[in-house]
């Protein structure tokens, strides 16, 4: 799987500046929507090493190669994971660090609707993977930006609303957060793991 | 050794390759003993088939010209005079068979053909 | 008629495979070890197809393949699969990737992977390290592919028109490389082509497959010594057996056909016969 990955950061090389670039600046704004966006922004890589390959119809020749199934699913969502959790850990940063220079006072909860951002995109990303492995990413484009408008906009949506939330009852309830983003942590990677189960079954009928 | 392959002979090339080497033992360049290249390399080398050289050396071989020593080669054979004596007996008998056949086209009858015969053996 | 000594490198029987307006209708062929086996037909025949059912990159309806001694359906062949170069027609490295990116891919990708020796063949196929391929010509990339193949200790060579798109110079040079590659009996060759001048130059085998069926598969130089390409008066050609005729090409001047040569009187003139008119022959079937 190494040289998979190899594969993708290669291809990926030019895009990931212009993509570092934008992750950093949406993560460090401190607006949720450009955080949200940022986060977004992070798992729509995998989808673009997709595009190439499919371009190059590397995929034949990958099937020939001593690759599993199994690596040539997984490199995808390390991909998207890698970059998801680099945003996510940009944003974090940057609401832990501009409080010391900013009038801002960081608020725990902050990390915490991050941290649902995040879990969120990785699940757009396990919604979305499986039906890139099915249809190709020429065809699943329309599927796939159907459903990430509608994420996005659940996403947005969501992050609106938990800022007020938070703004609104921080005082209030005592949200244990540690125990949220545990709990956050896990069901991401039982979905991600059902969704990596069905893109290597997607692959192995793809032999067709 | 030289083995030329000719595309445009009627003879097959495994045909080809056997009658030079043989000549080749027959005329006294190979001598008796010596080793020849491997079926494969022969083939690379030529770049023909080793199914094609392979059939070539088996011939030679049952017509006593080399013999194989297991997981060494391919050796010229001693000399056989009396078996290639016998080959170019038969030879001689076909080349008569080829004149007996054309002969008719130019009309010529026995005689006149063993005629042709002493003139040109004369000749030498 | 099989071989039952040394390992064959492929074998395939009864190989089946249908798709909506195409199909693989039981090809059967073996590849001996040490042999190279020529895949020949025209643009569509099933060549490619055939080559992604023997690396089971498409799966087969029915039917067995063996490749280097594995079932290609086993989980075993994913090892296999180290030993076997592959270059096909049309399937590639990402084009924006160097040259210099596939060697740290492959090497961590094939085990036996050799940078040394595949930085030998770029420099002998003069092929920039750190060009994107996307600048490479087709040439080029057929030869980056085929440096690929070589480098990493295969036994098996699967090319799927690994010549097409060179110029004949390069074509020559590439034909030596497979030649050389079989020095050694360990060492087969696949290789599919509708350009049937290179497979005479190299093949022990030649397989034809037309429209999906193999329509035979045969030792090459056999096949040019079991026909014979004849042009004749119509008077003459009717004299020949017609059960021996395996194709001909009637016009109003004469018969040109393709005989089975143990049919032909000794004395008729043959003329010069290459596999390619025995191919064009025979998937003409009766006329041309």
């Amino acid at each position: 799987m190494k040289g998979l990955l190899l594969k993708d950061l290669y291809t990926l090389s030019k895009q990931t500046k212009v993509y570092l670039l934008f992750i950093i600046m949406f993560s460090v704004l401190p607006m949720y929507n450009a955080n949200c966006f940022a986060l977004i922004y992070a798992a729509m890589l995998p989808m673009t090493a997709l595009a190439y390959d499919e371009r190059s119809k590397w995929n034949t020749l990958a099937k020939m190669m001593p690759y599993s199934e199994t690596s040539i699913v997984l490199s995808k969502y390390i991909l998207g994971f890698f970059s998801i959790g680099l945003a996510l850990a940009v944003t974090t940063s940057a609401k832990l660090i501009t409080p010391l220079f900013s009038e801002e006072r960081f608020e725990p909860t902050d990390v915490m609707v991050i941290a649902v951002v995040a879990s969120l995109a990785v699940i757009m990303l396990d919604v979305t993977l499986p039906l890139f492995f099915r249809f190709g990413v020429e065809k699943g484009r329309v599927i796939y930006i159907a459903v990430m408008a509608v994420m996005a906009i659940m996403v947005v949506g969501f992050a609106a609303g938990a800022f007020t939330f938070a703004m609104n009852s921080s005082a209030e309830y005592d949200l244990n957060i540690p125990i949220i983003l545990l709990a956050l942590l896990l069901v991401t990677a039982a979905v991600s793991a059902l969704s990596v189960r069905v893109s290597v079954a997607i692959c192995r009928k793809n032999t067709d | 050794m030289d083995i030329v392959i000719s595309n445009s002979s009627p003879l097959p090339i495994y045909e080809q390759v056997q009658s030079q080497i043989k000549n080749a033992i027959v005329s006294g360049e190979l001598k008796e003993g010596d080793g020849l290249p491997s079926i494969r390399t022969l083939a690379k080398d030529l770049r023909i088939s080793v199914i094609t050289t392979k059939r070539a050396y088996d011939e030679l071989e049952k017509a006593g010209y080399i013999y194989t020593v297991a997981a060494k080669g391919c050796y010229v054979a001693q000399k056989n005079l009396s078996l290639i004596r016998e080959e170019n007996l038969t030879k001689i008998e076909e080349h008569m068979r080829s004149i007996i056949a054309i002969a008719p086209s130019c009309g010529l009858t026995q005689e006149k053909i063993i005629e042709m015969f002493r003139v040109i053996y004369e000749e030498k | 008629m099989r071989r039952n000594d040394a390992m064959n490198a492929i074998e395939v029987k009864g190989l089946c495979k249908s798709y909506k307006d195409f199909s693989i209708d039981n090809v059967s062929f073996y590849l001996p070890s040490g042999s190279i086996m020529g895949l020949v037909g025209e643009n569509g025949a099933g060549k490619s197809t055939t080559i992604k059912l023997i690396m089971n990159a498409v799966k087969r309806d029915s039917g067995e393949i063996t490749v280097l001694g594995t079932d290609n359906i086993s989980k075993e062949f994913h090892l296999t699969k180290e030993d076997i170069g592959i270059v096909l027609d049309e399937a590639y490295f990402p084009e924006v990737i160097t040259a210099r990116n596939v060697n740290s891919i492959m090497k961590n990708t094939y085990k036996n992977w050799d940078a040394s020796k595949f930085y030998g063949y770029l420099s002998t196929f003069k092929l920039p390290e750190k060009k994107v391929f996307k600048e490479f010509s087709r040439g080029m990339k057929m030869k980056l592919a085929i440096a690929v193949a070589l480098s990493h200790a295969p036994k098996l060579l699967i090319l799927d028109e690994a010549t097409s798109g060179l110029d004949p110079i390069i074509r020559d040079e590439i034909l030596d490389i497979f030649n050389d590659f079989t020095r050694d009996e360990t060492h087969s060759v696949l290789m599919s082509s509708h350009i049937v001048s290179d497979l005479e130059k190299i093949c022990d085998y030649v397989g034809f497959i037309h429209e999906g069926k193999m329509m035979f598969f045969e030792e090459k130089d056999r096949l040019l010594e079991e026909y014979a390409l004849i042009k004749t008066t119509k008077a003459e050609f009717d004299q020949i057996n017609s059960g021996a005729v395996k194709g001909k090409k009637i016009t109003e001047y004469g018969v040109e056909a393709l005989v089975e040569r143990k049919a032909l009187p000794k004395e008729l003139v043959t003329e010069h016969l290459c596999l390619e008119d025995i191919i064009l022959f025979l998937a003409k079937g009766g006329n041309r």
